[in-house]
């Protein structure tokens, strides 16, 4: 879990990495302890903040696609919203929009 | 146009339901189907519907290609794969036609069949006929329009199947008819702005720069582990990077 294993880059540019699955919080912390998140992760069962970002559902299976919002100031400065379920962005761009 | 020869040919060369599937992700979906409607686009052409490509004389009319352009993206979409493009989809729906010209006397299947091969898909996809029915009403599709597709599909592996057995790969056969056939594509006709829903905006661009600055939506959550986390309340400190993550486990 490459998030995981470089976590310490995200805390030295001073961010806070926050992970969410529409799912319930038992499973997300079944989650967090078999993959030994040093992050907050947040259980969105109801996906309220799934849809408030716009990646509820997108594949029509009732769960959030896999998406990276990197916020700052209250805003939004850069998204990543994945094409199919495993579409995640490279860790090292992520990182870049936090400079 | 090579390439999609011959993805078109590779997938009319394999077998299963793994064909089925891939076949109805990349769209080869029409709304003519037995169940229906006659299997075969008229000689006549319509001023309502116009033609968007005449294909040895057989007319493929504007609202069959466009509703397979809508099929194939919710198809897609249900599968969490990029959509086919227009052009795309209307070199699928030529294809098509040219494998049921070749064999033509295939037995239209009954709709038991159909249901099976529409019950493995939402299986493969994860969904329910009722998210289905609703992703299909989305882009104003109803379900009898995937019905249809399906049963055509399923003439259209019969047709495969025929000409396989006549012993000429359909791959191969399929490339040289494409180069022999009379196809004639009347790009003008093409120019209809598909509307599809909203979160579609989201498979087109792989990455979305933000173009302009919008407020992240805040929320508070239960956390892994207990307590309750406020996003605000992070956002107060320093930048917070959001992992919306698919699966558990």
């Amino acid at each position: 879990m490459e998030l995981r294993d470089r976590y310490g880059e995200f805390q030295a540019r001073g961010a806070e990495v926050i992970a969410l699955a529409v799912a319930p919080p038992e499973a997300v912390e079944g989650v967090r302890a078999s993959i030994g998140a040093p992050f907050p992760m947040l259980a969105d069962p109801g996906h309220r903040a799934a849809e408030a970002y716009g990646v509820y559902n997108l594949f029509g299976d009732g769960l959030a696609a896999p998406a990276v919002f990197v916020l700052k100031d209250g805003a939004i400065r850069w998204s990543y919203v994945g094409q199919n379920p495993t579409d995640r962005p490279p860790v090292a761009e992520i990182l870049a929009h936090l400079e | 146009m090579e390439s999609r020869k011959i993805r078109w040919g590779w997938v009319v060369a394999t077998g299963g339901i793994a064909l089925l599937m891939l076949v109805l992700v990349i769209g080869m979906l029409s709304r003519e189907a037995p169940l229906v409607a006659p299997p075969a686009p008229s000689a006549t052409p319509s001023p309502a519907d116009p033609p968007v490509a005449l294909v040895e004389g057989q007319i493929i009319g504007r609202n069959f290609w466009a509703e397979a352009v809508l099929l194939d993206w919710t198809m897609s979409r249900l599968a969490g794969v990029p959509a086919p493009s227009p052009e795309e989809t209307l070199e699928r729906l030529i294809n098509e036609v040219l494998v049921l010209r070749a064999a033509p006397s295939q037995q239209a299947p009954g709709r038991d069949e159909v249901e099976a091969q529409i019950a493995a898909l939402e299986a493969a996809w994860g969904a329910t006929d009722e998210q289905v029915s609703a992703a299909l009403s989305e882009v104003g599709l109803g379900r009898d329009s995937l019905e249809r597709a399906v049963a055509r599909l399923l003439m259209v592996q019969r047709a495969q199947a025929a000409l396989e057995s006549g012993g000429t790969p359909v791959s191969e056969w399929l490339a040289q008819e494409r180069a022999r056939a009379r196809v004639v594509i009347y790009r003008e006709q093409m120019q209809v702005s598909f509307r599809f829903p909203t979160p579609a905006a989201t498979f087109t661009p792989a990455a979305t720069p933000t173009p302009e600055v919008a407020r992240a939506p805040d929320f508070t959550l239960e956390q892994a582990g207990g307590g309750t986390l406020t996003l605000s309340e992070y956002l107060a400190r320093g930048p917070v990077v959001l992992v919306f993550f698919q699966r558990c486990g």
